[in-house]
């Protein structure tokens, strides 16, 4: 009898699960009518004004974040970036702290949609289907494996993105998913400019590896153009070895391989939990630019010297990042205002992750692309093609307050913003800028 | 089946049909009514979720057959839907074969590879043929990172948009009726396979392999006949999934999935048809569930509470059925049919 | 020749950590005849624990071990009495979906208690590495060889001297005449769950002492199936031995054969899973494990 009983209660559970489900769903469709237009008809001829005066609207940012898998520490650190800064913008109506005139019409308020697609391709697409039903009009890439499948969608419905993955892929038309990193393999490039300044044996050439990660990010390097031009720098390219995103076991086999093969420049793509195991071991074998085996390891911005070096301190001397962000010690004004915005909005739990930064560049990239379109068409009547066509591609000169080495400027097929490549280097525990590098352009747009 | 008083068969025929009331005939068009109209009604991604429920069923038909029926238990179910998810990729967007050529090789090419994986189960069962079976993942997973010209590797391979006859599938509404056919398709074909001479040899071998043999049931040829069958299924499901998605990648048929089948299986009624459905919707929603109301929590747990909750409600739904009710939705709704059909007695 | 050394000693430490898990295993296979696929996910949890213990709370490491030993005391009582006790008797499938969505729980209320992050408690645990001339031993191996026969001496101590032991051993050959001789064989279970919990806690401990934690650490459950399929389902010796061996093939094949795959290789991913199956199809009771003659 007692399991009789049992039996009615995984029912009854089901189908409470069921109902909530359904109305989870339910509540989904609801949203989806953004806010009708009701009676002004003067859409598109002098919207500030006439809005000021009109319906309330909502504009929504966001998109997926992979919050679960490798990429949780940056995607959390970014989305709090996010939320902060929308709180922010509908406090002070106006794109950031150093602009007079980006305002925002006071019947426009923002918010923050999202879902986290744990890094799988497949629930990205189910996430971006459900976001764009509630109205979202920009989208954003959490990963290169998301970009790649985001892509298409991206170009049929003209929704236009931004992205903290800087993979080359995004060169290619039509160009809507909108980077605030310089592309992966510029960063590359920028590093081993540097390392052939520094180079003074004239009897050999130095030899360069890639040691990277064995997933989509760590391959983006992986193509013809970047090797050749590394070739033509002056480099020998011995070849290439692949660490597991997240390594379980210490990478010792790949960096016995870079020793047995006497490469000088190792060149890659990873993130912190698998570049902090790479020169852990890399140390322990004897290996780095202090070590008693001379090598130099540099990798691309999503291996953050501002988390790396904390949580390395001496043995991460000599690490290279190229791309980054600025350091949180920086006096640059955007870090000041991310300081400002933590102290306002979460006093307690202060975000100490530089991808917090990255959030914020995002959110207002995606922020000023709506109010860019919304000065053209009403804003209760946007569409994702106008935020695209007359928000992103007409964002000139955005500053970020020196959060990213230059100003941000996009086009029509132009989704790399920056103009320059920041270096970064551990010394003595420290990060150090290493100053800027042109961009090469190793992939054309 | 319990059927109301009063049906009688008077051939064989009558007797073996699907389909014996006006009741039935009755409900089934109502039900078919009804799937038919979602696109009428439901939203975007609703209709997203109905579509994956959909691919969802046919891929656990193929796993009921094999672990259900026959007892051979495969936890590498998603490695054969990757097989022909990969199949369907590299045939349409490399080799241009149309959208209904691609669609059947990928299950035949999944099937093949499925046999070949299947071979250890001529020696093995239990324990050791769900380790084989979880190796042929992984060794699936690993083989296409590998042939990167041909597979794409990490990066994936985008899928032209699938034409049948000159008319593009493209909308969600109608490749939401494409799968919808497909999968009322393969419920016929799984419950029908069921009804064969090899469904019935399946079931002996299940329930004791040494005796079927010496009742003269061919164990290698009718394991290995399991094993094509369930991963034609699975490998239609990948190609539809990828179809669906118009991009392949390793990502989209991740380990556990395997799991959330064998799962469904043990929810919906190990070895029952309209079980697998039951399974899948039950299975499903409830990762739905965790999908829709993890922003919400994220206030008050963390933002990653969608993901441990997709991982825990399933989790703890198998957890439960196993020890309460190990024989499935299906069981306990005959049991609830049973006892209103013979009330009030 | 210092390259193959090199690989070989990193292989050893990693042959280390599997024969961990793969102890684990045994133990309750033997006891119950059940198999546990969660093992990975208490070293998973340890790493957690091991991170909240030491890098969160900053208790001192001896007090750290006692306290995630306790918690995994707990936790193996727990799931072998409310989740595996009522599967005696229930087919395979069984028992095996159960430890599975068992680990799928452990692993979704790692990641609601501890979020996806990656988590490092570098600095608390003692660096330990001895260098052979150009060879480095990593720590983990250290650690691996130090807590392994800490455990299977404490193993063979018990079992040998220890009126429980002898039940264990009892009930590992017929559990049907040691229920009969009036031990209590659910007594027994709890135990083996216990132990292996707690083996695989400390490991994780330790492990995520070296290499960081993250909900990733679980898949060396998985590949560590493939030592207990080598070594035999049943023999402690078995996994030892299958595990160190496994460790070493590994890191040997992706170091020598990784440069020669058309992309990158990856071996070392995909080596424990590929011997698994040639085991399989070969010998499938494995190097040591007893093979069972069946009966209709």
């Amino acid at each position: 009898m007692r399991r009789v009983k049992s039996l009615w209660a995984i029912l009854f559970m089901i189908a409470l699960a069921l109902v909530v489900a359904v109305s989870g769903c339910g509540g989904g469709d609801a949203t989806t009518t953004t806010a009708p237009a009701p009676t002004d008809t003067t859409a598109g001829s002098a919207p500030t004004d006439t809005a000021a005066a009109a319906e309330p609207v909502t504009l929504y940012i966001g998109g997926t974040f992979a919050l679960t898998g490798p990429y949780a520490e940056d995607c959390a650190a970014v989305l709090a970036g996010y939320q902060d800064y929308v709180k922010w913008v509908n406090d002070n109506k106006i794109l950031a702290p150093w602009y007079s005139d980006k305002t925002i019409p006071k019947n426009v308020t923002f918010d923050v949609l999202w879902g986290d697609d744990a890094l799988a391709p497949d629930k990205t697409l189910t996430i971006y289907d459900d976001l764009k039903s509630k109205g979202l009009l920009t989208e954003r890439v959490s990963g290169s494996p998301e970009g790649m499948a985001l892509k298409d969608k991206l170009m049929g419905d003209k929704i236009g993105a931004t992205s903290q993955s800087s993979s080359p892929a995004y060169l290619n038309p039509p160009g809507n998913i909108f980077t605030n990193a310089p592309i992966y393999t510029d960063q590359m490039a920028a590093i081993a400019e540097w390392f052939l300044k520094g180079w003074t044996d004239t009897s050999r050439k130095p030899r360069v590896a890639y040691l990277t990660a064995d997933s989509t990010l760590g391959r983006n390097l992986d193509i013809p153009e970047m090797q050749a031009y590394l070739e033509k720098l002056g480099y020998e390219f011995v070849g290439a070895q692949y660490v597991p995103m997240v390594p379980t076991a210490p990478p010792t086999t790949q960096l016995a391989w870079l020793k047995e093969n006497k490469v000088d420049l190792a060149l890659g793509l990873m993130i912190n939990p698998g570049s902090q195991p790479t020169i852990k071991e890399a140390v322990r074998l004897g290996m780095g630019p202090d070590q008693a085996y001379k090598i130099t390891f540099g990798f691309g911005y999503p291996a953050h010297l501002q988390v790396f070096a904390p949580a390395m301190g001496e043995q991460g001397n000599g690490v290279v990042v190229a791309g980054d962000f600025a350091a949180w010690e920086s006096n640059a004004e955007g870090v000041a205002f991310a300081n400002e915005m933590q102290a306002k909005y979460r006093p307690n739990d202060k975000v100490t992750h530089v991808m917090y930064l990255c959030g914020i560049v995002e959110a207002m990239t995606q922020v000023e692309a709506l109010r860019l379109a919304s000065t053209q068409v009403d804003p209760a009547k946007l569409t994702s093609a106008d935020v695209l066509e007359k928000g992103f591609q007409q964002i000139k000169d955005l500053s970020t307050g020196g959060i990213l080495v230059t100003n941000l400027t996009y086009g029509p097929g132009d989704p790399e913003g920056v103009d320059e490549v920041r270096l970064q280097q551990v010394q003595g525990g420290k990060i150090v800028e290493l100053g800027s590098y042109p961009l090469r352009g190793i992939v054309p747009k | 089946m319990s059927l109301p008083s009063g049906t009688f068969a008077q051939d064989y025929a009558q007797d073996m049909r699907l389909m014996r009331t006006k009741a039935q005939w009755g409900s089934m068009g109502l039900l078919l009514v009804f799937l038919a109209t979602i696109p009428l009604w439901a939203s975007d991604s609703n209709l997203t979720t109905a579509t994956i429920i959909g691919i969802t069923i046919i891929s656990v038909h193929g796993l009921n057959i094999l672990t259900g029926n026959c007892g051979l238990v495969s936890m590498g179910h998603s490695g054969f839907m990757m097989v022909g998810g990969y199949a369907m990729a590299i045939l349409s967007a490399k080799v241009g074969l149309p959208f209904w050529a691609a669609m059947p090789a990928a299950g035949l090419i999944a099937g093949i590879v499925g046999v070949l994986f299947g071979l250890p189960s001529l020696r093995i069962k239990g324990f050791y043929l769900i380790m084989a079976t979880v190796s042929a993942y992984f060794i699936i997973h690993w083989l296409i990172l590998q042939f990167r010209d041909l597979t794409g590797g990490t990066d994936g391979l985008s899928v032209p948009t699938a034409t049948f006859f000159g008319l593009a599938i493209k909308g969600k509404a109608t490749y939401y009726y494409l799968v919808l056919v497909l999968a009322v398709l393969a419920t016929l074909v799984a419950k029908n396979i069921l009804r064969t001479r090899a469904g019935r040899a399946f079931v002996a071998i299940r329930d004791n392999d040494l005796a079927a043999e010496v009742m003269g049931v061919n164990l290698w040829g009718y394991r290995l006949q399991a094993f094509f069958i369930g991963c034609v299924f699975a490998g239609v499901a990948g190609a539809l999934s990828v179809q669906y998605y118009s991009y392949a990648n390793v990502e989209q048929f991740p380990f556990f999935d395997s799991v959330w089948f064998l799962g469904m299986l043990i929810v919906g009624g190990m070895g029952s048809t309209s079980g697998v459905i039951y399974g899948v919707l039950a299975i499903k929603l409830l990762q739905l569930l965790a999908t829709k109301i993890g922003p919400s929590l994220a206030e008050v747990v963390n933002p990653q509470a969608a993901v441990g909750l997709s991982l825990i409600l399933p989790s703890l739904a198998i957890i439960l059925f196993l020890i309460f009710a190990p024989r499935g939705i299906e069981h306990i709704w005959g049991r609830f049919r049973g006892y209103y059909q013979a009330w009030p007695f | 020749m210092t390259f193959f050394l090199q690989l070989a000693i990193t292989g050893l430490a990693l042959g280390m950590m599997y024969a961990l898990i793969a102890i684990g295993f045994v133990i309750i296979f033997k006891c119950s005849q059940a198999f546990n696929i969660a093992q990975g996910h208490f070293v998973m949890l340890g790493g957690y624990l091991g991170y909240t213990f030491l890098a969160v709370l900053h208790l001192p490491v001896w007090l750290s071990i006692i306290a995630v030993i306790a918690v995994a005391v707990v936790a193996g009582g727990v799931i072998e009495r409310l989740a595996l006790r009522p599967l005696v008797g229930q087919p395979v499938l069984a028992v095996i979906m159960m430890t599975i969505a068992l680990a799928g729980v452990l692993e979704g209320i790692a990641i609601l208690l501890w979020g996806g992050e990656y988590k490092t408690y570098h600095d608390v645990l003692p660096a330990i590495t001895l260098n052979l001339g150009a060879i480095s031993i990593p720590p983990e191996s250290l650690i691996g060889l130090i807590v392994s026969t800490i455990v299977v001496t404490l193993l063979m101590l018990m079992f040998r001297y220890t009126k429980i032991g002898l039940a264990m051993r009892a009930t590992a050959e017929d559990e049907q005449v040691t229920r009969g001789a009036g031990i209590r064989a659910t007594m027994v279970y709890a135990l083996a769950w216990i132990i292996a919990a707690v083996v695989g806690v400390v490991g994780g401990v330790l492990l995520g002492g070296v290499s960081g934690v993250s909900i990733a650490m679980s898949e060396i459950g998985l590949k560590a199936l493939a030592v207990v399929i080598l070594g035999g389902l049943d023999s402690i010796g078995g996994a030892i031995f299958a595990g160190l061996m496994l460790g070493i093939m590994e890191n040997l094949a992706a170091g020598y054969l990784d440069p020669l795959m058309p992309s990158g290789g990856g071996l070392a991913g995909v080596f424990p899973f590929i011997v698994m199956i040639l085991v399989l199809m070969i010998k499938p009771h494995g190097l040591f494990g007893l093979k069972r003659i069946e009966r209709v």
